[in-house]
């Protein structure tokens, strides 16, 4: 009979080497497969929640400039112009960031950057086009107001980031206070090439470049950024109970602001937060899910934006034992305080982030896609080895430590649920 | 276009065996089919199959933690059930693919059914059924268009199960039968793809899998061999607790392994993929009487159906949204040279950015070894391509212009 191989073990990751060069002042990085006839990637503008300081607002001139309309095409030219090459092009506002996503067939890469300048030099703002965006963003808004999942993250967002850049979420009220004007001024000040990165994959060749350096027609602008007002946030222990009498479960959301990815703790409670929530061995799952079976799933993470970051522990459980839920929670996070973990529980956790890791690095596109994302948030690209190589080094004692320094009782507790 | 190469090849037990050679990642992916979904199952005990599939997670005779097993050999894994198929794949370095290969074959043939585990699965399952279909707006709507669309085919309920009390019904005996029935190698396809050659692979499949007996011998045909009769037409009004009112027009289409599977791909792009498409066009932007439209057609391997619809505001009525729909989805009639190399330019973009990921690509291999033939991952963006207009026409007046469409009028209460 065969038995178990004997398991090798993976320890490190390999980062694939990202390239960069500069055109006209705008960054390029870019790694080359030749595998595959496409172009795909991210152009990135500093255009986001922090920027705009309104969070509607940032996702409407975001959309106005992806698919509003130019000078030369209108709405449904652009978006039959896009087919048409074999493209996507997508846009996402982040609370730091406007990223336009996007896929090509190599050979119709010319036209399609000339149709992204042309988006980011000469968005006209039309009002039908506007008119329609804002009925559509209105109407999605009102549905998730009866989501119980959105309403709770919506509360928990807005509890826990008040008085910072990211606390400002989407309200009904503010669909009376938009003024495109204001909104077409910011998008002139922001959508330059002043504020512009690129990060690229795929079938990268000298043509792709020669393409590439017509993006020095990207007008500029002199806009400066005023410095951001500097802001504290604390952690406060608040519970908050919505009700919503034809909820068919109970959302939770519990966390707390933990300090960001620059400070010398940040593997460590990152360490600590994947052993409570991070995987599907983790702590919260084996027990809320595994053993009780009282949700679908229960997850543990870190958010980070550049001066922050918070922890949120996110479940959809069954209405009648969300009392049991919670304080299951409350007494993992408990336990992590007072009882070291053993090296067996801690090498699986380990693994489980040796193997996300090393997806994250496994194709070119994959790996744009997680440079990108270090970068933009101010961080090497050897962040994640070196979360690892704290991992392989941190001791149970260590853990605890973390976990009373940081998990302590002023959590941030959101419930909405039925009765 | 890149071609995928393969090679293929089967055991005495009737396992099928498809392999993808790539030197360009660290990994191998394991995806494992097993030709049985949501279909197989019986009136009053439906979800099994997904349950199942559910508890393929909770221990095997030599295998008792699957996770932590294969997160010690640096994997990840999952799984999903759909109305045809149930696929498993476990993703890790290739220095460990044995792993991969060894609980596939212990849990194909040894799997623990525990009461213990049963009970807490089903409980996560019903969660996941209230997570997505009961606790958020407009999450019944699937149920309710295939309950009214097909009268006996068991394409009727959604994977999840047709209703909470369906799953709670659900005792060992008879997901014990399912597995006993259906896991067996002879109506299994493995798909392994990476950075692990032929010569390995092949001897690696025959040392797990060689002596992992067909549990049965009778014929597994996953082919129902029902067939729905014509859907009348029909109009249904349910009410909820929604903000705005929706539409969903539905009918039934075709296998998916027919060429008017195709056809109809390319109806689903002109009519609703992207902002260029014909419904975005006119009901969204010129109109404005949707907020949002899409359409879905579900490749089933016996007839399977598409949905169009969306929501609407509230100014207009349900009867002049339907003939505002039908007059729209009408115009494709009107299609031009031009819109239809726009969509096939941009169905061959969705292929190539399928192909980045390997996980994506195991599992294509898999599928369509068991539509037919997995060479179809390199064949069927030729078929896409040699779709004329007229082939578009004769495909639509089979699929729209006869008046088997149902109606779901989703209104406010």
């Amino acid at each position: 009979m065969n038995s178990l191989p004997k398991i090798k073990k993976i320890k490190d990751i390999h980062i694939p080497q990202v390239s960069y060069i500069s055109i006209e002042k705008i960054p390029l990085y870019y790694i080359v497969d030749t595998k595959l006839d496409l172009i795909s990637g991210y152009f990135i503008f500093d255009a986001g929640l922090k920027q705009v300081k309104k969070n509607l607002h940032s996702v409407l001139i975001g959309l106005m400039v992806a698919k509003g309309g130019t000078k030369n095409y209108n709405a449904y030219k652009i978006s039959e112009l896009l087919d048409y090459y074999g493209a996507t092009l997508n846009v996402s506002i982040t609370p730091y960031n406007a990223i336009f996503s996007f896929s090509v067939l190599k050979r119709n890469f010319s036209d399609f950057s000339n149709l992204f300048i042309e988006i980011i030099n000469n968005s006209t703002f039309p009002d039908d086009e506007f008119e329609v965006r804002v009925k559509q963003l209105k109407a999605k808004q009102i549905e998730r107001l009866q989501d119980t999942k959105y309403i709770a993250s919506k509360k928990f967002t807005k509890e826990l980031l008040k008085g910072t850049p990211y606390g400002n979420v989407i309200e009904l009220k503010d669909f009376a206070r938009i003024d495109k004007g204001q909104l077409f001024n910011c998008y002139k000040r922001l959508y330059t090439k002043d504020f512009l990165r690129m990060y690229l994959a795929g079938n990268i060749d000298d043509k792709i470049f020669r393409i590439l350096e017509n993006f020095n027609q990207i007008k500029s602008s002199n806009f400066n950024f005023e410095p951001l007002n500097s802001f504290k946030v604390k952690n406060k222990k608040r519970k908050f109970f919505i009700k919503i009498d034809s909820a068919k479960q109970t959302s939770l959301r519990i966390g707390k602001i933990v300090p960001n990815n620059l400070h010398p703790d940040f593997h460590k409670l990152a360490v600590v937060i994947h052993l409570l929530g991070g995987t599907f061995n983790s702590r919260l799952m084996q027990r809320l899910r595994e053993k009780e079976g009282l949700t679908y799933g229960v997850y543990a993470h870190l958010t980070s934006f550049p001066e922050l970051s918070f922890l949120t522990i996110t479940a959809e459980v069954n209405s009648e034992e969300k009392q049991k839920a919670i304080d299951i929670i409350y007494e993992e996070i408990e336990k992590l305080t007072k009882i070291p973990v053993t090296r067996k529980e801690l090498n699986t956790c380990f693994y489980d982030v040796v193997n996300e890791y090393l997806t994250y690095y496994d194709n070119p596109y994959s790996t744009i896609d997680t440079f990108k994302s270090l970068k933009e948030l101010g961080l090497q690209e050897n962040f994640y080895k070196e979360f690892i190589e704290t991992f392989k080094k941190i001791k149970p004692e260590e853990i605890i430590d973390i976990a009373n320094k940081y998990l302590t009782n002023d959590f941030l507790e959101v419930v909405v649920g039925n009765e | 276009m890149t071609k995928i190469a393969f090679n293929r090849f089967r055991l005495e037990n009737g396992l099928t065996i498809i392999h993808n050679f790539n030197d360009q990642t660290r990994f191998v992916v394991v995806g494992v089919l097993y030709k049985v979904g949501s279909k197989n199952e019986l009136v009053g005990y439906t979800g099994l199959a997904h349950l199942l599939e559910h508890l393929m997670f909770t221990g095997s005779k030599n295998v008792k933690h699957f996770d932590k097993i294969i997160s010690q050999a640096g994997g990840e894994n999952n799984a999903f059930t759909s109305n045809d198929i149930t696929y498993y794949y476990i993703s890790l370095p290739y220095q460990n693919a044995e792993v991969a290969l060894f609980v596939e074959a212990d849990r194909m043939q040894n799997l623990l059914l525990k009461n213990n585990s049963i009970n807490v699965q089903k409980n996560v399952v019903i969660e996941e059924f209230k997570q997505y279909y009961l606790n958020r707006p407009y999450g019944d709507v699937e149920h309710l268009i295939r309950r009214n669309l097909y009268s006996i085919h068991p394409y009727r309920w959604p994977t999840i199960g047709d209703s909470i009390e369906d799953i709670k019904n659900i005792t060992k005996k008879e997901i014990v039968e399912f597995y006993n029935k259906w896991y067996s190698p002879d109506n299994c396809i493995i798909s392994i793809s990476g950075n692990i050659d032929f010569d390995t692979t092949k001897k690696l499949v025959e040392k797990y899998f060689g002596k992992v007996t067909q549990r049965n011998k009778e014929e597994k045909n996953n082919i129902t061999q029902i067939r729905d009769p014509q859907t009348p037409k029909c109009i249904i009004n349910v009410r909820r607790k929604v903000p705005q009112p929706a539409i969903y027009l539905a009918c039934k289409t075709t296998e998916r392994n027919s060429f008017d599977y195709y056809c109809l791909s390319i109806i689903s792009f002109l009519l609703s993929e992207a902002d260029s498409s014909i419904l975005y066009q006119n009901l969204v932007r010129k109109k404005k009487i949707f907020s949002e439209i899409g359409v879905s057609l579900k490749e089933h391997t016996e007839q399977g159906f598409i949905v169009i619809g969306g929501k609407y505001y509230r100014d207009y009525s349900p009867d002049n949204v339907l003939n505002c729909l039908m007059e729209n989805i009408s115009l494709i009639k009107n299609i031009s040279d031009f819109e239809l190399q726009k969509v096939k330019n941009k169905i061959e973009l969705y292929y190539q950015t399928e192909l980045i990921n390997i996980n994506n690509v195991t599992e294509l291999l898999a599928y369509y070894e068991y539509l037919s033939d997995a060479n179809l991952i390199n064949k069927e963006i030729e078929y896409i391509k040699s779709i004329s207009i007229n082939d578009i026409l004769n495909c639509f007046s089979r699929y729209f212009e006869n008046n088997n469409i149902f109606v779901l009028n989703y209104l406010p209460e």
